[in-house]
């Protein structure tokens, strides 16, 4: 497949040959979305810093192996990612939100002026935290990262149909998490039509 | 369309992502006339837009400027490793290439012909050709005799006057057994 010099295909084939000056556009590009998707799956900005870290340098040992016609350089980074979060949580169980984290929400917060509820978010936060990794892994990507299904799919290896079912899952057990359950079915008469 | 047809559309529906117009004109239809239908869309939109404000509060965070330090330090290791490697390769294979080139020039070498009964070529030099000699020897062997200076003389070999009478000489015989050429042993 034909691939410019400069996107991310290209950025990825020359950094791969040693060329440095690539390898850094290609991180600077990337990097915030990794960082992002290991914050939200682990709640540490140490672990996220972290996994960032060795999800660049795992795609410089396996970056041979991405194709682009298979899809996007950031759903291929999501995956190493991901593969790298889901090895720090198996190894320390569980983690909870470091002080570092909830500082930095903080100043992100005033910075936007309060435009944003602090309990509102700090709520959908920690829901998202305690959802089940499979689950917490599609509502990242797909609702938070906004990725489509295609990418999501193959970030995590499984198929679209999957993504749609584990998302379906996963905010049916956010809305029961905030309190914005299904009661409401029951409470009102399904309609007929 | 039912309730349960339309939960099926409900997460695609409040995220924007019913791709089938027509899919996405009946099930906005059915919620515009059930309560409880709308009720679940509202709350599904709600926690979408949740989820979109926490997603946009954390869009402008970063890896901290020490990680692309360590990164490109990383970047520069490997390369640096892979260098080294592919270079011990290359001698690896230089040194097998230098290995096969002085096998084949052994195994390759002719092999000297009757070795046994033939000396070295430098063992050739001063042996002069008999007179009678016709044509070029393909094939022969050297034998070492006792010869009178008469047989020398006439076997066409210069003769000096101080030489004892019985001297020794290598004769150049042909595979025919007429000696080719004939010298003195010093």
């Amino acid at each position: 497949m034909w691939t410019h010099p400069n996107d991310d295909a290209g950025l990825l084939s020359r950094s791969l040959a040693g060329d440095a000056e690539a390898f850094t556009a290609l991180y600077r590009r990337r990097q915030s979305a990794v960082y992002r998707f290991a914050l939200h799956m682990s709640g540490s900005a140490a672990v996220a810093d972290d996994v960032t870290q060795e999800t660049f340098l795992a795609l410089l040992r396996e970056g041979r192996g991405f194709d682009p016609s298979r899809g996007p350089l950031a759903a291929y980074l999501a995956g190493i990612a991901r593969k790298q979060v889901l090895k720090v949580l198996s190894r320390d169980r569980v983690y909870e939100p470091d002080d570092a984290l909830e500082q930095r929400i903080t100043a992100w917060e005033d910075a936007l002026g309060g435009l944003l509820r602090r309990e509102s978010v700090e709520a959908v936060r920690r829901a998202v935290l305690a959802l089940p990794a499979q689950y917490r892994e599609v509502v990242v990507l797909c609702d938070l990262e906004e990725m489509d299904y295609a990418g999501a799919a193959l970030a995590l290896g499984v198929p679209v149909g999957t993504v749609r079912s584990r998302l379906n899952r996963g905010r049916r057990l956010l809305m029961e998490r905030l309190g914005v359950g299904r009661e409401a079915r029951t409470a009102t008469a399904r309609c007929t039509t | 369309m039912s309730c349960e047809q339309w939960e099926e559309t409900l997460m695609d529906l409040a995220r924007g992502g019913l791709v089938d117009p027509r899919r996405a004109e009946e099930a906005t239809a059915h919620a515009a006339g059930c309560e409880s239908c709308a009720a679940l869309l509202a709350r599904e939109r709600r926690l979408g837009a949740e989820l979109r404000s926490l997603g946009r509060l954390v869009r402008s965070m970063e890896a901290p400027p020490h990680a692309e330090q360590a990164v490109m330090d990383g970047f520069h290791n490997h390369h640096s490793r892979r260098r080294e490697a592919a270079a011990a390769r290359w001698l690896v294979v230089a040194a097998m290439l230098a290995l096969l080139v002085s096998a084949a020039l052994v195994l390759l070498r002719p092999a000297p012909k009757h070795r046994a009964a033939t000396p070295p070529v430098e063992d050739f030099r001063g042996f002069v050709a008999v007179p009678y000699r016709v044509a070029p020897m393909e094939r022969g062997y050297v034998v070492r005799v006792q010869m009178s200076r008469n047989a020398l003389v006439s076997l066409g070999m210069p003769v000096s006057a101080g030489q004892p009478e019985v001297v020794q000489a290598d004769l150049l015989l042909a595979e025919d057994g007429l000696a080719q050429a004939v010298r003195l042993v010093r």
